[in-house]
């Protein structure tokens, strides 16, 4: 128990939980769409930009919260499912598609632009996830950095504005 | 006896899905499995305390700000402004997308457009669930394209550094 403890506090854990908890239950009170997340990462990211240097979570804790939203998502799941996949598989395609094509065209705006390099430009562009990127930047002699510093501006910026701004719309 | 079972059959299917090296399978697994016992009224789940999807939030949260750093106070001017537009043109083209999916299928135009970002599969499902949308149909194309894209993306990279290598050796000889 007590090693237990010791680990937490060496990891941060202990000062990332409190303000994490603090910020969902601000993002929650003010009735913020997604609000949980949200005020938790706002908070810890503001921490850790200040100096914080906590520790990234383990892949175990990630997979274990991935296994949790996935069992929720299936809890809405019908007997329709079957025909869904049947009839979205064209329409999932096409959207891998031009998502595929609106990711060279923005590696190639950063390239002439930003005098990017060809490889990092496209690790950084192509919406994928951020481990299985990395290993194929990471495979390739892009840098691996700047790859991850696009992904993280991107999740960001999505998770922080596409709430606010499809309720806005929606409503 | 719901928690319990959800617990068990998230879990589990997550575990298994791990282990089989399925593409995000610690998420597929149990949307599938739980969605499948759910469908088939093998197990009936009425429901999850909500301070369940508040906690899976709260830690969504977490991983993505612990990923921040000092580092971000000594990024340039032109590296912010580049990985800006990054950010900027997904949010544009998960608007133009989606307007494009509603168009082909008939969805609902903003259960398209969050079925359209790329990207934070976890993060869409849990706004498309608050919201009140067709979480179903936001899975199926987030997972389609999930898969796709992961198949066919090294193809892309290893292409293009072929294309390099060929004009550097090319550049090299002349």
């Amino acid at each position: 128990m007590r090693d237990q403890v010791r680990r937490l506090a060496k990891n941060k854990t202990i000062l990332v939980l409190p303000l994490a908890f603090a910020g969902s239950f601000l993002g929650v009170y003010f009735q913020v769409p997604l609000g949980a997340l949200l005020g938790s990462f706002i908070f810890v990211a503001a921490a850790q930009i200040a100096g914080l240097n906590a520790k990234p979570m383990t892949k175990r804790t990630r997979r274990g919260v991935q296994m949790v939203i996935g069992g929720l998502v299936g809890m809405t799941m019908t007997h329709e499912l079957l025909d869904e996949l049947i009839f979205l598989i064209i329409p999932g395609i096409l959207l891998a598609i031009v998502h595929i094509l609106a990711a060279l065209l923005l590696a190639f705006v950063l390239v002439k632009v930003f005098k990017m390099d060809v490889i990092t430009a496209l690790c950084g562009t192509i919406p994928a996830g951020l481990s299985e990127i990395a290993v194929i930047a990471k495979k390739h002699g892009a840098d691996v950095e700047h790859v991850i510093f696009m992904h993280l501006f991107r999740v960001s910026m999505v998770v922080l504005v596409m709430p606010l701004l499809v309720r806005y719309l929606y409503s | 006896m719901d928690l319990i079972q959800f617990f068990i059959l998230s879990l589990i299917s997550g575990f298994i899905a791990v282990k089989l090296n399925i593409p995000a399978g610690a998420m597929i697994g149990p949307m599938v499995v739980v969605g499948v016992f759910q469908a088939a009224e093998w197990v009936v789940i009425e429901s999850v305390p909500q301070i369940i999807r508040w906690g899976a939030q709260s830690m969504l949260g977490i991983f993505i700000g612990l990923q921040f750093s000092k580092k971000v106070l000594k990024l340039s001017r032109r590296e912010l402004l580049s990985f800006t537009i990054v950010g900027l043109s997904c949010i544009l083209t998960s608007f133009l997308f989606g307007w494009i999916i509603a168009e082909v299928t008939g969805l609902e135009y903003f259960t398209s457009v969050i079925a359209a970002v790329p990207g934070s599969i976890a993060e869409m499902l849990m706004l498309a669930h608050s919201m009140h949308l067709d979480i179903q149909s936001v899975a199926v194309l987030h997972l389609l394209r999930f898969i796709l894209l992961i198949t066919v993306i090294p193809y892309i990279i290893v292409f293009a550094v072929r294309r390099i290598h060929k004009k550097i050796k090319s550049r090299d000889v002349s």
